[in-house]
């Protein structure tokens, strides 16, 4: 069975933190990098991910 | 007596199941459990955990990874577990970047909602965007190829049919029993969004059909902003 995981702010922010070290850049670096269509290799998943961490975040 | 709507977690969690069934039934060789379920406030998201795509193998080589999320939250009504956004992604093991990305999104400004990204290179497509005046007529994934809006837009059935049988991925035996009657439960469930946003519509053909139908007073207005969306 797969089951809910109920996560808080501090889950997200330290999965947020965990994503852009992984990628060795800040929010902005990265979006500018998905903005200009120049993402590379991990860069696109982690971009996916921040994404949808900023959809449960913020909707 | 009706039964009381079922809340977010449950339909989250129903669905989440859903997914991980099909999935561990068609595809060899994944992680288990291949889903997550996260849900915060009233936002959930369904798909392959961070850092962990799902291996998808041909002849036994792990060549790619598939990764799929689903972001939802409760509809307006406060009833039904609503699809936000989804993407199925293909990505190549050799350089980690996407190959097919299989892309909705419900409220995407002027883009389709439903869409396909094709990452590859073609010389005369870029050329005749490059004329046309595109914005970047070098990147073939930078166009939204649309895939029948909201309604009518492919399902996660009709994605790992896709890969085992065009892409000729490895394959679980009895595969399509499970894509099948899953992709009938999406076709019905959609079938009867559609039934929602046109009742008239569903009423004659229902009529045509030898069913007598009273519609209620007042009778419901149609809605076809989702049937008008590319």
């Amino acid at each position: 069975m797969t089951h809910v995981q109920n996560v808080t702010r501090r889950d997200l922010n330290k999965r947020r933190k965990a994503i852009l070290a992984r990628v060795g850049m800040s929010y902005e670096e990265l979006k500018a990098k998905a903005d200009t269509r120049s993402l590379i290799g991990d860069e696109w998943t982690a971009w996916e991910e921040i994404r949808e961490l900023d959809f449960l975040q913020h909707g | 007596m009706s039964e009381a709507p079922r809340g977010l977690q449950q339909q989250a969690e129903e669905f989440g199941q859903e997914t991980v069934g099909l999935l561990s039934a068609t595809l060899p060789g994944l992680p288990e459990p291949p889903v997550e379920i996260l849900r915060y406030e009233n936002r959930t998201t369904i798909g392959t955990p961070d850092r962990m795509p799902l291996p998808l193998y041909a002849k036994g080589q792990h060549l790619a990874d598939m990764r799929l999320k689903f972001a939802c939250q409760m509809d307006h009504a406060g009833q039904y577990l609503a699809v936000e956004e989804s993407t199925f992604n293909l990505l190549a093991v050799l350089d980690r970047t996407p190959v097919f990305r299989i892309h909705y999104q419900r409220d995407n400004g002027p883009r389709p909602t439903a869409h396909v990204h094709v990452h590859a290179h073609r010389g005369a497509l870029s050329h005749l965007l490059s004329q046309a005046g595109h914005d970047f007529p070098h990147d073939m994934s930078s166009l939204h190829i649309p895939v029948g809006g909201s309604r009518f837009r492919p399902c996660l059935e009709d994605f790992i049919q896709f890969l085992i049988c065009e892409c000729k991925f490895d394959a679980k035996q009895g595969w399509r029993g499970y894509v099948e009657a899953g992709r009938e439960r999406w076709r019905r469930r959609q079938a009867a969004a559609v039934v929602r946003d046109v009742p008239d519509e569903a009423a004659r053909v229902l009529e045509e059909l030898g069913y007598t139908v009273e519609p209620p007073e007042p009778p419901p207005a149609p809605a076809v902003k989702a049937l008008r969306n590319w």
